[in-house]
């Protein structure tokens, strides 16, 4: 089970779109060893899906990003980042609104010639079974 | 369909003009709509003629309407040219891609299988738990691994993607280094106003769905509904809601910022 994992599951690849379902099965995979119910798997893909964009979009090309995985067994934080020249992260109103919605908490960010994007999701069914 | 008469399409066809040009001029976002709206059966008739294929008539009417907005966008009233003549190819156009991308082409048919089994296996489950099952349980029910369910699940929903060649663009449309007047960006879930400028920002795009989408996406994104609740509450299965779902967010993503909607899915 990754919930007795202590590292951080770490992906390197290029930033480019067709890694975004690579980055969102091995996250998918991570929920689902944490017993994550199928709604709950489907909104971590979608953040996910998301953040990846962000990062993609905003990074530079060519570039390489890198999305790291980690629990404490209990609730999943994604952190994807890649180099950049820009200053603004690319963050639609449509992405922002969504990463709301089926997050706990989400953060996206450029410093240092790097965009970061952060999330943070917990299961909400308090009441599955074991599994 | 009623039949118009010369002279009554003549004065709709110059009062259409009217409000593109208004609309042109001010920018106003409910001259779009209405417009939009009046070509409604446009993009249901442009829509019908893919019918009985292998998506259903609900989203390709969506796509049509998202093919007529993308048309809107181009046309130039004082060229002369009606708008439905303007939009029709680029309507049929953003239906033949709909196609081109859609799971039935793309996805190995196992995979499409497993799909239908894997959604049919959920929603029996959570009649049974009276609560949405686990991967694990869905695994176990259909004796087979948790990698196959979330494979079935990936392949089941059309999730959405930057296009594989979108250009590197500012956000002024154009290319090269960034501009000096940006400033570092930081944004947090915790600012009340950023999420109230994202919420009016995709307010706007919801009248491009169709109803039942534009009523899921609310549900998920306005009324943090589950998918499940949702589709107790739209009599659909779990899948269909996730399917749907995706597929609106990848259509309101290619209004908001010009992004192709196409699947990742390779």
């Amino acid at each position: 089970m990754f919930a007795t994992r202590q590292a951080p599951v770490t992906l390197t690849t290029p930033a480019h779109p067709s890694f975004v379902r690579v980055a969102r099965l091995v996250c998918a995979s991570l929920a689902a060893d944490l017993d994550f119910d199928v709604d709950e798997i489907q909104d971590v893909s979608i953040a996910v899906d998301e953040i990846v964009n962000v990062v993609v979009q905003t990074a530079d090309p060519g570039s390489e990003m890198q999305i790291s995985m980690s629990t404490d067994g209990q609730v999943i934080e994604v952190d994807a980042q890649a180099p950049t020249t820009k200053l603004v992260a690319e963050l639609d109103p449509l992405s922002e609104q969504v990463l709301a919605a089926v997050t706990d908490s989400f953060e996206v960010f450029v410093a240092d010639g790097i965009v970061a994007v952060r999330m943070r999701s917990a299961p909400g069914g308090a009441d599955r079974g074991s599994g | 369909m009623d039949r118009v008469d010369p002279a009554e399409r003549a004065v709709l066809r110059a009062a259409e003009l009217q409000r593109f040009r208004a609309w042109r001029r001010t920018g106003d976002i409910r001259l779009r709509d209405r417009i939009l709206a009046d070509n409604t059966g446009l993009a249901i008739s442009l829509a019908t003629r893919y019918r009985d294929r292998s998506l259903e008539f609900d989203d390709l009417v969506q796509v049509a309407q998202m093919g007529v907005l993308l048309a809107a966008e181009r046309f130039d009233p004082d060229r002369g040219v009606p708008f439905v003549a303007f939009a029709t190819p680029t309507v049929l156009g953003e239906l033949r891609r709909a196609f081109r991308s859609s799971w039935s082409v793309r996805v190995p048919r196992g995979l499409q299988e497993s799909s239908h089994h894997v959604g049919a296996t959920i929603a029996k489950l959570e009649q049974e738990f009276q609560r949405t099952p686990t991967v694990s349980e869905v695994a176990q029910a259909m004796q087979c691994t948790t990698d196959d369910v979330l494979l079935a699940i990936d392949a089941a929903s059309a999730f959405r993607s930057v296009s594989l060649d979108r250009p590197d663009t500012r956000s002024d449309g154009s290319s090269g280094p960034p501009e000096p007047n940006q400033t570092t960006d930081s944004m947090r879930t915790d600012d009340p106003f950023d999420q109230s400028d994202a919420r009016a920002a995709v307010q706007r795009l919801l009248p491009l769905l169709s109803p039942r989408s534009r009523r899921i996406v609310e549900l998920r994104f306005y009324e943090e509904s589950t998918q499940s609740e949702i589709a107790a509450v739209m009599g659909m299965s779990q899948m269909h809601v996730s399917r749907l779902l995706r597929q609106a967010l990848g259509l309101m993503a290619g209004s908001t910022s010009g992004r192709s909607t196409q699947s990742d899915r390779g």
